[in-house]
């Protein structure tokens, strides 16, 4: 039989470089991950010829990175890499890999396994040859062990460490777990009847996977579920409100989801991450509707644009239920410090309940707003300069709220300010004005004498707290500008409503965040100065290059949509053109 | 053999072979806070006055280090982060030419002890920082009147308000006791009248202020001198006290000479002349110990216990290296000497203080941590490749090169073989092995010494 099976195995080149297993059909079924790579050749000389590189070598500084020893040391390490082992490193990616990579978690043996298809199974023996003797030498001169070699039935397999490499004609699997190992190496030579390629789940997936995606990736769910693998994610946001805000909803569809899966796209101008889950809004239980909303209709607010924005983030979530069904979602700790806050913003707010009487009159559609800050004019001129933010929200019934809002937002800057002087802190002077409909109050740091014309103020001066209360609207904001800005945003005309139902949408302008990082420039040097150790020159060219790479990103947008029968996680980053 | 006081405080004046890599060597763990290979070797160029003189005479840092150094330390008072503030000046430890200037500072930083855990200012401590340097190695009058208004000291020691009908007595004690008399050389009645001399000094909005309102105008006497005395009037007298200079220079031998056993009064005399004559000018004085024959002989080579500061910032400096000084600047703090926090209004004890079995421990763990981080690197590369620059290996070679560079007296045959064998046994790179090696040497009872 075993004759058999090694005859079988020296004949498999042949079948495999003509008609190649999927590795699904290789793997057990219990397998929990899979990660496919399809053509790493492309990718990675997309990744190696993209036009970023280009533009880089244009850049003063990046051009300089180009040009620096190391990056001199990195090509010549390459260069002497392809000469020892006698061919360029895309044919070397070919041989090794070039039609495919799977890796694969098995949590039946705890084991990692990479399935590679080499692109020219011709070549493979002697490259790995020369890879196996370069190994060898490296470790020879680390004082280390030589490369164990042995045969499983007749595939030769060689052991580094803890990680096993077995060559299989056209393919190498490589391995932490001998057990697993084991399995697909059998797999490979006899073919069996039961493996993942037969899995139910796995197939729901293999359906409905982007086929244009560069990268794939598959997560068993139940698999990982029936192991108690998501015991620890599934109570994580118990003790977590904040957690529990953010991710509350989708922890508790994966907690029924049998599978995620993931695509990745990459092109000239963008990268694309994609991870779907089926989903059935009406499965969500009560507690959570606060999450989703009512048969998952919530849907969070357009997004508002101010000029030097920085970024968005709109969310539906309506915390007053949040607040109301804390005793389901939260364990007693944060019971405790729910009930304490109450207590506490309660007496803000005059007495009055905060989660019934304030938060309840609050519409459930949230978004922050941030943008930069301009200080050009403006003195004293913090050292550190920060971002502004604006929180925008609705009100069921201004007339009723808004009288509230106006005498808490006074009583918080009072409070402030007599904590501020405790500390020795610069105090804030109040006003308010009214445009537009809009009624402004808002409170402005007023100076020392010897810091009026100020530079290096320190950070207070990026804060001047405002509030800003308009017909059923109102916008908490760190600036009197934003504040202004946002509540004429918000009160433009709605665009065409966007196709996508959105529970929660984040933007970030990779311009306008480089801007921010730039009037920090002095900050950034000398952390880094103090951080990494670098010299001034060598801080400088470190932040300069950290600026310059942030300013060629567009926009870095991630949007959670809730749908029919999935629930959909895209994350883009842009490039600019 | 043993040095007569009139000897002591003479230039050393080396026979041949007697001024080598290891006087050399031991003039920078002192003066400064270690040197390098190249340091060392231009040392070796000139006699032990000459080197003395250079380092008290000279600023040897740029306008553009300077403005650099103060550009990193003000970067800590916006966000009023006292890690910054430290990793700042350890930063400027690590990279200064003024070596000697930087020793000062913290010998003064220690003197004129203020802690940011009470003032919890970074903007009024860094102010007493450069106040301490820009006196450092001048005029200890200056000095002292400069203190006696700084925003960071009065804080620190209650005295924000000082009115004549209840003269705060904080202040008056301690410029006596600690700055600038010591104990026994003032009576209590010199407290409360200096202290009556220092009423109507205040501080409002972070600066120091003179209320004539409350000012005792009456007569005080203060050491025997009388007169209606000002708070300035009242330093004076205090820094004409012949006890002063004796205070003073036996602070600096202590910590530049040994610790241990406290030399006699006979050998302190001459430095306290010395300071007198120069009208507390201290840089003359301090150039007189770091270029005497006391100072190269066995009561002060490999005398001195380093402390945590030197400890550190002496490895980095004597291997070139750069590091993550924030991370440096914490763990530094939790072994006995974190900059900007001196234990209470004496400063450190010092001397045999700095080690004990929890300390000790600290010690090699922070050794370990620097040659571990992948932000320490030695002359912008590895330490094998430190070493290869410089020549000192491979092998056993290199340990006699560590010996030379961290060591004020050389590893026991013992210790040193036992090195040799982790070098050549242990596993991973050669530099992995080569920081091993460090890590060895720096656990040992020799790398404590300065």
């Amino acid at each position: 039989m075993v004759h058999w099976l090694t005859l079988a195995c020296l004949l498999t080149p042949v079948q495999v470089s003509t008609k190649p297993t999927a590795s699904a059909e290789l793997l057990p079924p219990s397998t929990a991950v899979v990660i496919e790579l399809n053509d790493p050749v492309s990718f990675l000389t997309q990744m190696m010829d993209h036009p970023i590189h280009e533009r880089a070598k244009k850049d003063r500084v990046l051009a300089q990175l180009y040009a620096s020893p190391r990056m001199f040391q990195a090509r010549a390490g390459l260069a002497l890499g392809e000469l020892a082992i006698g061919m360029k490193w895309p044919d070397a990616v070919k041989t090794l890999a070039g039609s495919g990579i799977t890796i694969a978690f098995d949590p039946e043996t705890n084991g990692v396994i990479a399935i590679m298809r080499s692109g020219d199974a011709d070549s493979l023996p002697a490259l790995m040859k020369t890879l196996l003797k370069l190994g060898n030498d490296q470790r020879k001169k680390n004082k280390g062990p030589e490369i164990e070699t042995s045969e499983y039935r007749d595939i030769t397999v060689h052991k580094i460490d803890k990680a096993l490499i077995a060559e299989c004609p056209g393919m190498l699997l490589l391995t932490n777990k001998k057990e697993l190992g084991k399995w697909v190496l059998d797999s490979v030579l006899d073919g069996r009847q039961q493996t993942l390629a037969l899995d139910e789940t796995f197939a729901g997936y293999q359906a409905t996977k982007d086929k244009a995606d560069s990268i794939t990736a598959f997560l068993n769910l139940s698999e990982v579920r029936e192991r108690g693998g998501m015991d620890d994610l599934l109570k994580g946001t118990r003790s977590n409100a904040f957690a529990e805000f953010l991710l509350g909803g989708v922890i508790e569809a994966l907690g029924d989801a049998p599978y995620v899966s993931a695509g990745l796209k990459l092109d000239e101008t963008s990268l694309r991450l994609a991870a779907n889950t089926p989903h059935d809004p009406a499965s969500i239980s009560e507690p959570r509707e606060f999450y989703f909303g009512p048969n998952g209709t919530g849907r969070a607010p357009r997004r508002l644009d101010v000029d030097s924005g920085l970024g968005n983030i709109a969310v539906y979530r309506d915390v007053s239920k949040m607040w109301l069904y804390a005793g389901d979602l939260f364990d007693q700790n944060v019971n405790d410090g729910f009930a304490q806050a109450e207590t506490a913003l309660s007496t803000f707010f005059a007495g009055k309940d905060f989660v019934e009487e304030i938060l309840a009159e609050v519409k459930p559609d949230w978004q922050l707003v941030f943008a930069r800050q301009d200080f050009t004019n403006t003195l004293p001129r913090p050292a550190v300069k920060f971002p502004s933010f604006a929180l925008v929200g609705e009100l069921k019934d201004s007339e009723k709220m808004n009288p509230e809002l106006k005498r808490t937002f006074q009583s918080m800057i009072g409070f402030f300010n007599v904590v501020g002087a405790m500390e020795g802190n610069p105090q804030m002077e109040m006003d308010m004005m009214n445009a537009d409909g809009v009624k402004y109050i808002t409170a402005a740091f007023v100076p020392s004498p010897e810091d009026k014309e100020s530079t290096e103020a320190t950070v207070h001066f990026n804060f001047a707290p405002s509030l800003a209360l308009g017909k059923n609207r109102f916008v908490l904001s760190s600036s009197l500008s934003l504040a202004k800005q946002t509540m004429a945003a918000a009160t433009k005309p709605a665009r065409a409503a966007a196709d996508a139902v959105n529970n929660f949408e984040f933007q970030l302008e990779g311009e306008m965040l480089a801007k921010i990082l730039g009037d920090n420039r002095g900050q950034l040097v000398s952390n880094n100065m103090l951080e990494d150790g670098n010299t001034r020159p060598e801080a400088e060219q470190n932040i300069d290059v950290l600026l310059g790479v942030v300013s060629w990103f567009d926009n870095l947008s991630a949007t959670l949509q809730p749908a029919a029968n999935q629930l959909r996680l895209k994350v883009e980053l842009s490039l600019r053109k | 053999m043993k040095l007569n006081p009139a000897d002591a405080w003479k230039p050393f004046e080396p026979s041949p072979g007697e001024w080598n890599h290891a006087a050399v060597a031991h003039f920078f763990r002192r003066a400064g806070f270690g040197a390098t290979a190249a340091q060392i070797s231009d040392g070796l160029k000139s006699s032990p006055l000459q080197l003395a003189r250079q380092l008290v005479q000279n600023r040897t840092d740029s306008a553009d280090e300077i403005a650099s150094f103060e550009s990193l330390s003000k970067a800590s008072v916006p966000t009023n982060n006292a890690d910054t503030l430290a990793a700042a000046w350890l930063y400027r430890m690590l990279h200064t030419t003024d070596v000697l200037r930087e020793k000062m500072t913290l010998f003064w930083h220690g003197h004129f002890a203020t802690s940011n855990e009470k003032v919890q200012n970074t903007r009024l401590m860094l102010l007493q920082n450069q106040l301490l340097r820009e006196h450092a190695l001048g005029d200890f009058g200056k000095l002292v009147h400069g203190i006696a208004k700084d925003p960071a000291m009065l804080v620190y020691l209650d005295s924000q308000s000082n009115r004549k009908a209840h003269p705060n007595e904080n202040f008056a004690r301690e410029v006596m006791e600690l700055f600038v008399l010591d104990e026994g050389n003032y009576a209590e009645t010199d407290v409360r009248e200096l202290a009556r001399c220092f009423t109507g000094w205040e501080l409002r909005r972070e600066r120091f202020r003179f209320n004539r309102y409350q000012h005792d105008r009456g007569e005080k006497t203060v050491l025997g001198e009388s007169g209606n005395l000002s708070g300035e009037q009242g330093i004076d007298v205090v820094l004409k006290q012949e006890s002063g200079p004796d205070f003073i220079a036996r602070k600096l031998v202590r910590y530049f000479v040994s610790d241990e056993p406290a030399l006699a009064a006979a050998y302190i005399a001459p430095l306290a002349k010395q300071l007198r004559d120069d009208n507390w000018n201290v840089g003359p004085t301090v150039q007189t110990i770091l270029s005497s024959r006391m100072f190269y002989s066995v009561t002060s080579v490999a005398r001195k216990i380093r402390s945590p500061v030197e400890m550190a910032v002496g490895l980095l400096r004597s291997l070139e290296a750069s590091c993550n000084v924030t991370g440096l600047g914490t763990r530094l703090r939790e072994i006995g000497q974190g900059l900007y926090h001196p234990p209470n209004v004496k400063g450190w004890d010092g001397g045999r203080t700095w080690v004990n079995s929890s300390t000790l421990l600290g010690r090699a763990n922070l050794v370990r941590e620097l040659l571990s981080s992948d932000k320490t690197r030695f002359d912008g590369t590895t330490l094998a490749g430190l070493l290869k620059a410089r020549k000192a290996g491979p092998g056993v070679e290199s340990i006699a090169w560590f010996e030379r560079m961290l060591l004020a007296i050389p590893l026991r045959d013992t210790v040193r073989d036992k090195i040799a064998r982790l070098l050549d046994s242990a596993a991973g790179s050669p530099d992995q092995r080569l920081r091993k090696v460090v890590h060895a040497i720096s656990i040992q009872p020799e790398f404590q010494l300065g």
